[in-house]
């Protein structure tokens, strides 16, 4: 699974960058590294990887929830999956979904720190296949207005 | 039946009035409404409701106060004849959630909480509940209110939040510091597996930085959560600029940040509590360092420290940043305790334990500090 696998990761704390470089590389993945967000963009414009591992808590103004966003409205990116990874954990899922637009913008998993090296190793092939399985259309986002929309009428006749 | 009215001629022509809407339709026997309290010396039922540990008042439909106990006359003056929200906050129109007119449409008990000022200038949170007053037809004439002052269950609740957020934030700074320790340890494991020094030496450097911060993590925890009394010893100020400098040499070099100190040589020894000084600069200077870390500009960082006479009574430590810089909402809030803007890297400690030391000391911090410029620190304390 990890042959040819390329993987973006975006993550301010340098440290970090490296353990996981190493230990993604001596796992057979090609990995590509950048320090902030913009740079981050950058790279996965660049690379078109198949994952991305994105520290959404970076302290840059450009944050990891503003490199989602930029993926996902991308139509030649908003399909590669992307793992976010913070040391928030359970509090994490509650601050992000106060963002607006939270749904469509959101990770597709989420990792803790400190990293579980072999949970991470389960995680990415799951994480790619259902990403393949779930093309976002060009309108994807109306889509998913449109579906919100439907259950929120349910939910007020039930 | 009319227990409020007779010590306050003022208030009979209400109460009478009163009187008559509250009249049961049977009188009870004297002796069985006023047994329990004439049992006791200085209670009567006259006095009964004066002496209740809260505030009474009764309101009519136009917000009218008609009555008040002795409680609420102690802490908001004589309110009667005027309107309940101008004697509760000044204010000349009713509050967004008058319970009082609520029990006047509904005819039930009503609870709120109202932010209010006592007589004395004081703001207070009091709970408010009220309970509608009805005449023979069943209609209601009046409301009785009953508030009870309970800002120091308001305060307890704020510092259990506090304390539950504080929580949340020391977790998520060790969870980040045992990612170092993690990874670092990872990087080793790995290299012993190659026989690679050079990456032995890289994790190392990531394991023993993190070992840094337990201790510094620790070292702060324990000194904002303990009163610890101030223990004076003769110092040299400018050696405790030389020594705490020393301790970041290594971190500064790796981080390719340059350290400079300047020592007027004429400061004298001075009293202080060495160790919790020691502490203060050793913060002030990590938070220099990673100021000008974090800092994308491409220039050259440096941090220095600096020490000298403030005036002739005073000395100063000035921690000089070209890093960074902070906007006026972090300056604002830096000094609070588990304030943090450096997300993964803060326990929000340092700042407000390095404020409580210096003014135990009876010295101050005072900060400038310009976004994308740089940021001072000055530590003015008594020569003594």
């Amino acid at each position: 699974m990890a042959e040819n696998l390329k993987i973006v990761m975006i993550d301010d704390n340098t440290d970090f960058l490296f353990t996981m470089e190493t230990f993604l590389q001596r796992n057979g993945f090609e990995v590509h590294t950048a320090e902030d967000g913009q740079a981050g963009i950058d790279l996965i414009k660049k690379e078109s990887p198949d994952l991305i591992l994105l520290d959404i808590m970076m302290e840059t103004l450009f944050s990891g929830f503003e490199v989602c966003k930029q993926v996902r409205s991308d139509d030649d990116l908003k399909d590669i999956p992307i793992i976010g990874i913070s040391a928030m954990g359970d509090e994490l899922d509650i601050n992000y979904s106060q963002w607006p637009d939270y749904e469509y913008f959101r990770p597709d998993s989420f990792l803790e720190k400190p990293v579980d090296k072999q949970r991470l190793l389960q995680m990415i092939p799951e994480v790619i296949q259902k990403a393949q399985k779930r093309k976002r259309s060009p309108k994807w986002k109306k889509e998913i207005e449109k579906d919100w929309a439907q259950k929120a009428s349910q939910k007020k006749r039930s | 039946v009319n227990v409020f009215a007779e010590n306050d001629p003022g208030l009979q022509d209400s109460f009478l009035q009163l009187n008559l809407i509250m009249a049961p339709k049977k009188n009870r026997p004297e002796n069985e409404s006023s047994s329990v309290p004439n049992a006791i010396p200085g209670l009567n039922l006259n006095n009964l409701v004066d002496h209740l540990p809260c505030y009474v008042s009764i309101q009519d439909r136009d917000l009218q106060i008609l009555y008040v106990n002795e409680n609420f006359k102690k802490d908001f003056g004589d309110g009667v004849g005027k309107k309940c929200h101008s004697v509760y906050k000044s204010s000349t129109d009713k509050c967004p959630n008058c319970p009082v007119q609520k029990t006047f449409e509904d005819r039930r008990l009503h609870i709120t909480e109202e932010t209010v000022q006592l007589a004395n200038g004081k703001i207070c949170q009091i709970l408010i509940q009220t309970s509608p007053i009805f005449n023979e037809n069943g209609e209601v004439t009046a409301v009785i209110e009953m508030a009870t002052n309970i800002t120091q269950v308001k305060i307890d609740q704020k510092e259990l939040a506090t304390l539950g957020q504080s929580i949340a934030l020391l977790s998520h700074g060790l969870k980040n510091i045992l990612e170092g320790l993690q990874g670092g340890a990872y990087v080793v494991d790995e290299s012993f597996k190659d026989e690679d020094m050079a990456l032995a030496r890289k994790g190392w450097q990531i394991v023993s930085k993190n070992i840094y911060g337990v201790a510094d993590f620790v070292k702060n925890i324990l000194y904002s959560s303990k009163n610890r009394p101030l223990k004076y010893d003769l110092a040299s100020p400018g050696q405790l600029v030389k020594d705490s400098l020393a301790l970041f040499k290594e971190r500064a070099a790796g981080m390719h940040i340059r350290l400079r100190h300047q020592i007027n040589p004429d400061i004298p020894n001075v009293q202080l509590d060495v160790a919790s000084i020691r502490m203060v600069l050793d913060n002030l200077i990590w938070n220099a360092l990673e100021a000008c870390h974090i800092d994308k500009q491409n220039k050259k960082h440096l941090v220095s420290v600096k020490t000298d006479f403030f005036d002739k009574d005073h000395f100063i430590f000035e921690i000089t940043d070209n890093g960074t810089g902070m906007d006026e909402r972090t300056q604002r809030n830096i000094f609070e305790e588990f304030f943090s803007t450096k997300g993964s890297a803060g326990t929000g400690l340092g700042l407000a334990v390095a404020e409580k030391v210096v003014n135990k000391h009876g010295g101050r911090i005072e900060v400038t500090s310009t976004p994308g410029k740089g940021t001072k620190f000055k530590v003015i304390l008594k020569i003594q």
